[in-house]
């Protein structure tokens, strides 16, 4: 039964329709301990996370439900558009849905994936601000109040970040609000104005109803009995009697609510590490189908890597197949990285190489190391740094292509025989190499194997005695000549000592 | 017929003023007079860059044909590989015929630390290295010795030179010459007593047709100690 108080307060909603004797108890309890004048929460609520996690980007629209079974039996948690179109609805039970749509796609729902992704969208958050909170519900919560400045101003940064999601292939709302709570509550009814003082948020929540709250439907049921409909009438009840009708927290609720009690919230704390997964709504056999759903992968590795000013230097894509175990993929870089444009042309490059077993399902990426991103030494000239980035992104790609071991650097040994002077060596760590000492005339091209000599050479120079070696086995005692056959093509050749027969080594190119 | 007024007394009196004015305008090319690009590279050898209008073209194709190896067709570079990677650029090698010998390289002045020997193991992976590396701005020359190259092939490759101040050199076979190409410098190279002879067919602001015998002992002083 309703009192006549609330009863004006409902129908007259610009007045103040409370009496004196009933709203002082509640006014004076607490000191008000504002937020400081910096502080603004960014709350994120994704209501399609289940749907999130499959990759439909560049796709036809499909008809598409991600099914659980809450009460024993399956029943449909979210829908893509297309099914929805198709008159489906969350809560219908999954073989109403199937009669409903032949061609229906359903996948199982993956409560420990989506908690997963939401852990690692808010170390992916931590690029904006270094105060992320992970929340049921699949709410993230950023405090961005000292981040505005930086990122250009509120609603350039929520746009930011709503843009960048949507890059990642996920639909939030976001709220803004000067306590938690209430940006929680802004995002989840999808209310787009800012409350950047706590005034401006009790005039933006004032109206709700008390069902907003997501408080126990016991609860709600006992205060719409009261005749408590609005959060308005709500907070002008005295609090010592809504304590003790409904428990103590309720008023300690409204009160971090509304900013009255202060509200701490520990910080997520990253892993040092990246898994994210992803879902394909249908087998994909052609390479290039790939390009997208990876690229939103790596997206979402450079912004985890950003927010922890960090970069990675090899990483595992793992390409999960139906009815085959899955195909990995290491890819390593030549310095550490985080550009996913970058890396998304690696991994196309390694897949043309490395064709993936079949048709593929889903995939994995993976950075189990995170290092520091190396420093930018500020040059006198400009173009030296753009210069290392330049070689060190050549051999990725090289690389990814080609395979590791195809591409390599020279280096000369400290040894006189000739076909020990010499050796391979990893191009992407550039130290400086012994300088040869002087010798005798040296070919540009070194035969792999030597071969028979032809005949009719003219000696240009030699002989060049070459005896060592003795001690590790490999001794040997040459005399090296420079010759140069009809055509004029110079070779370089040898003669073991007390053999007659001389073989070609190598060709001045 | 009679020529028209107007040009016959142009040509009949020119104004000594006027051919002044025209001889000293730049952008007026003058036949066999050459002309020096800014953006040339010197090739070690005196008489071929004259040859060659000023030097290797940078950020271009430069083809050698020639049908036998051993006669210094590599030597010939080794003045601007040693060039180019003393000013901090790299130098790769794309499918060499035979091992490249670290300690000739070393001996011609060119920084090991900066060479790169790509590996590749067919033409499209030739090709496909090639113009990674021509246009990642890191190499300033490469050098590869490809197969077979097509027409649109050696486009994208010019393409890649150009976006990436690059210079490639192509070695392919003397058979080749008839193939339209959008090589900036084709040379044909043959060996002689005296050295190595280049014969120009193409070049950039100038007409081929010229030879330069590149002697021995200038294509790698070092060589014969």
């Amino acid at each position: 039964m309703k009192s006549p108080a609330q009863t004006r307060q409902h129908t007259l909603p610009g007045l103040d329709p409370v009496p004196a004797r009933i709203a002082a108890p509640a006014d004076p309890p607490l000191p008000r301990p504002r937020p400081g004048p910096d502080t603004l929460w960014l709350a994120l609520h994704f209501p399609h996370l289940a749907l999130d996690l499959i990759a439909r980007e560049g796709m036809a629209p499909i008809p598409l439900v991600v099914c659980d079974t809450p009460r024993g039996r399956p029943e449909v948690h979210a829908t893509s558009r297309a099914a929805r179109r198709a008159g489906i609805r969350p809560g219908m039970p999954l073989g109403a849905a199937l009669g409903l749509c032949a061609d229906l796609r359903v996948r199982q729902r993956d409560a420990a994936a989506e908690h997963a992704a939401l852990e690692t969208l808010a170390a992916w958050g931590l690029q904006y601000t270094d105060h992320v909170v992970v929340e049921d519900g699949h709410v993230l919560l950023l405090e961005v109040g000292r981040s505005l400045r930086l990122f250009g101003g509120l609603e350039h940064l929520r746009q930011r970040i709503l843009d960048d999601l949507a890059a990642l292939g996920h639909h939030a709302r976001a709220g803004l609000a000067v306590t938690p709570l209430g940006a929680r509550l802004l995002a989840r009814l999808g209310i787009t104005a800012p409350a950047r003082d706590t005034d401006a948020l009790t005039a933006l929540i004032r109206e709700l109803p008390v069902e907003a709250l997501e408080w126990p439907a016991a609860t709600v049921q006992r205060l719409r009995g009261m005749g408590v409909t609005r959060l308005g009438a709500l907070w002008r009840l005295p609090r010592d009697g809504l304590a003790r009708r409904l428990g103590a927290w309720l008023p300690v609720h409204l009160d971090r609510l509304t900013g009255r009690r202060p509200d701490p919230r520990p910080r997520f704390a990253p892993p040092s590490r990246f898994e994210s997964r992803l879902w394909l709504p249908a087998e994909m056999a052609d390479r290039s189908m790939l390009r997208l759903p990876l690229h939103r992968l790596l997206r979402e590795l450079a912004g985890v890597l950003r927010g922890r000013g960090a970069a990675v230097q090899s990483l595992v894509l793992q390409l999960l197949h139906a009815r085959h175990p899955a195909t990995a993929l290491t890819l390593g870089l030549a310095a550490p990285g985080r550009d996913p444009d970058h890396l998304l042309g690696l991994c196309m490059e390694r897949l043309s190489r490395q064709v993936p077993a079949a048709a593929v399902t889903g995939m994995v990426l993976r950075a189990d190391t995170f290092l520091p991103l190396p420093h930018r030494d500020t040059a006198l000239l400009p173009d030296t740094g753009t210069d290392t980035d330049a070689w060190q992104a050549l051999l990725d790609r090289l690389r990814a292509r080609l395979g590791r071991a195809a591409v390599w650097g020279l280096a000369v040994c400290d040894d006189h025989r000739p076909e020990r002077a010499w050796t391979r060596t990893d191009p992407a760590d550039s130290r400086q190499t012994l300088s040869s000492a002087g010798t005798g005339p040296r070919p540009l091209w070194l035969l792999a194997h030597p071969l028979p000599c032809p005949p009719d050479l003219r000696r240009v120079h030699g002989p060049e005695r070459i005896e060592t070696g003795w001690w590790d086995g490999g001794g040997e005692c040459r005399d090296y000549y420079v010759a140069e056959d009809r055509r004029g093509v110079r070779w370089w050749l040898f003669r073991e000592r007390g053999e007659g027969t001389s073989r070609l080594c190598g060709i001045f190119g | 017929m009679k020529p028209h007024p107007d040009t016959r007394d142009a040509c009949a009196a020119p104004d000594d003023e006027t051919l002044d004015a025209l001889l000293r305008r730049t952008d007026i090319w003058r036949g066999r007079t050459p002309l020096s690009g800014d953006d040339d590279l010197a090739t070690g050898h005196p008489a071929l860059d004259t040859c060659l209008g000023g030097g290797w073209p940078r950020g271009a194709l430069v083809e050698l044909l020639t049908d036998q190896e051993g006669i210094g067709e590599v030597s010939l570079l080794l003045p601007l590989l040693a060039a180019q990677t003393a000013a901090g650029r790299h130098v790769a090698l794309v499918a060499p015929p035979h091992i490249p010998y670290a300690p000739a390289l070393a001996g011609a002045g060119i920084a090991l630390d900066r060479v790169l020997v790509i590996g590749a193991q067919n033409d499209p992976e030739i090709l496909w290295s090639l113009e990674q590396a021509l246009g990642s701005g890191a190499c300033g020359a490469a050098l590869a010795w490809p197969g077979r190259a097509d027409t649109r092939a050696l486009r994208r490759l010019q393409l890649a030179a150009e976006r990436g101040h690059a210079t490639g050199f192509l070695y392919r076979a003397t058979r080749e010459a008839g193939q339209a190409s959008p090589a900036a410098v084709r040379l044909h190279l043959s060996p002689t007593e005296a050295g190595l002879t280049v014969q120009v067919l193409k070049r950039r602001r100038g007409w081929g047709g010229s030879v330069v015998v590149v002697p021995h002992h200038e294509q790698n002083p070092r060589r014969l100690g």
